[in-house]
């Protein structure tokens, strides 16, 4: 039969039950097999006390030296979590304990809570980022970055970018700050505390009672914000609207204060945009701060890395006509507001001019013209200098040509006015008589009170002296009433009168 | 008092209870108490498992790690069971890493041949000890489990406590581990061992 080698063992052990251990041993009296075993299971459970070897002391005191300062840290630790569970109160402490495996926790106690904690995030992303989803399109549509491409050598340093500062690089955010590969799946924003917000509308955050007060928000300092990106928004100064916050694609547009930004680096295709009235900037991985603390220009400063900037227009997109800067690290530049840009083309525009530099003046009427667009302010006053410049540079036909499209314009009626007389006078210039005597025609019917009407006269006599024209007698008598005291008028009167 | 054992208290005559209240206040006095209940038992089984390689560190560790997470004991388990648990996670960490260095390890001994003395090992198993000798030949999982239950006396359940394990994979190892220690034991009684083949 096979013995029961348990049975014998605990036997020997003396755990069994003294009724069963009287069963046991009868079977063992009658088997020799079991005897023999029994004998073996005696000897080796007679040897197991052996495996438990004293500790001597000197050992003993070695280890304890080694643990003396974890003693006291466990102390230390002991005294704080009694302060917490006095704070918060026991249940509290222990809830919080709960959602965490222990050091030497196995099966359901390890996995389950990480379960649990899954489930929570991925119910937090879900109803954050779920309506926020846009086409894919969207995020692979993005400019190229300046860090896409393996040459970001700036170029000239241009007019858009009045270099204020250059500092050592700094950190604002210590080196330990989260890391980028951890899933950054929280979202902090909100509308000035509103959460129930319709899910498109931007949102406002406006420092970190407004974070606070959003149930979304994941912010581990007061004034910071974890973006789903991963990166860290310290708003502290700022006043921002989040108008996405994808993992990809995350754009923040500051009204007005000073937002730092540290950026993990993105994956392809990934950019975060910081938006102002005045610039556009756009990351894919670095540490950097834009404040829009002055109405007439936003300043941006890197710490780590290379950011594009384009200057911004009409609905934050990027300028056309401005030129794309690259901000290294350590560097500072401010980027006008278009007012501000523009003042500066017209101011420039003018010293050109005035000092001869014809060619200057060109190109400062053409940025601004550019950067203006159609409708801009005070476009019509540019087109007249740059025809200007064009006449006296010899481009007499590109000059009639932006003469005449501003006189047949919608902008101001002195602007329509100058813009007819110098086409007049431009025609006079290059001896067109003809067409200067329609031009000033036209002036006459278009601005009969305008501001050049006795120039137009006077040219109209000028140009019919001597001749029998209705027309040119129609504008004598109109002289010879309105201007007919004055030097001039009265000496083109007399001059025609004598011929 | 160089080499002199220390005198412990028995396990069952100390109040666990008023030992972890000590250890949640954070009272010095607790940790060394603690530490002086369960050192010859973190020893023991450390000296099993690793075979006086290591054992001075790996008690070390193990009192480290009881003593950073003894705020999270929350009791549903004797304090034996959970100080067990964290040695034997000590002490397998520690043999698995040992057992990857060993096979690199063997790759260049191997050719150097089998260097045990044949005669040496025998006269070592007819010595008192036998078990030891014997013990070092199971597997980890088998001694830990031979020894926590032999030695310190624990349970099936609590064993399987200690290991992660169901209680019947606990009994079965158990039981292979007996029937292994006797098929491997000199017939008859241990000075008999010369009539093993």
């Amino acid at each position: 039969m096979t013995c029961p080698t348990a049975e014998l063992f605990e036997l020997a052990d003396g755990r069994m039950a003294v009724a069963r251990a009287q069963g046991v041993r009868a079977h063992v009296r009658a088997c020799a097999a079991c005897q023999e075993q029994l004998r073996a299971a005696e000897a080796i459970v007679g040897q197991t006390a052996a495996l438990r070897q004293p500790v001597d002391a000197d050992m003993e005191a070695r280890l304890w030296q080694a643990l003396v300062p974890e003693v006291e840290l466990a102390g230390a630790r002991a005294r704080k979590r009694a302060a917490w569970r006095e704070l918060l109160g026991r249940r509290a402490v222990e809830m919080l304990e709960l959602a965490w495996p222990r050091d030497g926790e196995h099966g359901w106690r390890v996995w389950m809570p990480r379960v649990i904690w899954t489930g929570v995030l991925a119910a937090i992303l879900l109803t954050v980022l779920g309506p926020d989803v846009v086409p894919e399109e969207s995020a692979t549509a993005a400019p190229a970055l300046a860090s896409d491409a393996p040459n970001l050598a700036v170029g000239e340093p241009h007019e858009d970018a009045v270099r204020t500062a250059v500092s050592p690089p700094r950190s604002v955010f210590p080196t330990t700050a989260p890391a980028p590969s951890e899933p950054a799946s929280m979202v902090s924003d909100a509308l000035n505390g509103n959460t129930e917000v319709p899910a498109a509308a931007p949102r406002h955050v406006r420092g970190w009672h407004h974070l606070a007060s959003a149930t979304n928000s994941a912010t581990a300092t007061p004034g910071q914000a974890l973006l789903a990106c991963g990166a860290i928004v310290d708003l502290t100064e700022a006043n921002a609207t989040l108008v996405h916050n994808l993992s990809a694609d995350a754009e923040i547009e500051l009204d007005d204060g000073r937002v730092v930004v540290r950026v993990p680096k993105l994956p392809p295709g990934g950019r975060l945009v910081v938006r102002t009235a005045d610039a556009v900037v756009q990351v894919k991985g670095t540490a950097f701060a834009v404040d829009k603390r002055n109405k007439d220009w936003t300043t941006v400063e890197v710490f780590e890395g290379v950011v594009q900037v384009d200057a911004a227009g009409h609905g934050r997109e990027p300028q056309a006509g401005r030129e794309t800067i690259f901000v290294h690290a350590g560097e500072t530049r401010r980027i006008e507001s278009v007012d501000a840009y523009l003042r500066r083309q017209i101011a420039e525009l003018d010293d050109a001019v005035a000092a001869g530099r014809l060619e200057v003046g060109h190109e400062k009427a053409q940025r601004y013209l550019m950067v203006a667009g159609a409708d801009g302010p005070d476009v019509d006053d540019v087109q007249l200098r740059l025809g200007g410049i064009l006449s006296r540079t010899g481009h007499l036909a590109e000059a009639a040509r932006l003469y005449r499209t501003v006189a047949d314009g919608d902008g101001p009626v002195y602007a329509r006015q100058n813009a007819l007389a110098v086409l007049a006078v431009l025609h006079r210039d290059a001896d067109r008589a003809d067409a200067e005597r329609a031009t000033w025609d036209e002036y006459l019917v278009r601005f009969p009170d305008g501001l050049y009407v006795r120039e137009a006269l006077v040219r109209q006599v000028e140009l019919g002296c001597g001749r029998a024209d209705g027309a040119v007698e129609q504008a004598r008598r109109t002289l010879a009433s309105r201007f007919g005291q004055e030097p001039t008028a009265a000496a083109v009167l007399d001059r025609c009168r004598s011929r | 008092m160089a080499n002199a054992s220390i005198h412990m208290l028995p396990t069952e005559v100390v109040d666990e209870e008023l030992l972890l209240e000590g250890l949640r206040a954070g009272s010095a006095d607790a940790f060394r108490g603690l530490y002086r209940l369960y050192l010859p038992k973190v020893a023991g089984l450390c000296r099993v498992l690793l075979r006086d390689v290591g054992v001075e560190d790996a008690i070390q560790d193990t009192f480290l790690r009881v003593f950073r997470n003894i705020q999270q004991f929350r009791g549903e388990s004797r304090l034996t069971t959970w100080v067990h648990r964290i040695a034997t996670n000590v002490c397998l960490s520690e043999l698995r890493q040992r057992g990857a260095w060993r096979a690199r390890h063997d790759e260049f001994t191997d050719d150097l041949g089998d260097g045990r003395d044949v005669e040496a090992d025998l006269a070592l198993k007819q010595s008192s000890q036998q078990l030891q000798t014997l013990m070092d030949d199971l597997d980890p999982l088998k001694r830990t489990t031979f020894f926590l239950h032999h030695v310190e006396g624990l349970t099936a359940a609590e064993i399987g406590v200690v290991l992660g394990e169901q209680r019947g994979t606990v009994l079965k190892r158990l039981q292979r581990t007996r029937e292994d220690l006797l098929a491997r034991w000199p017939s008859g009684l241990p000075d008999k061992a010369s009539v093993r083949p």
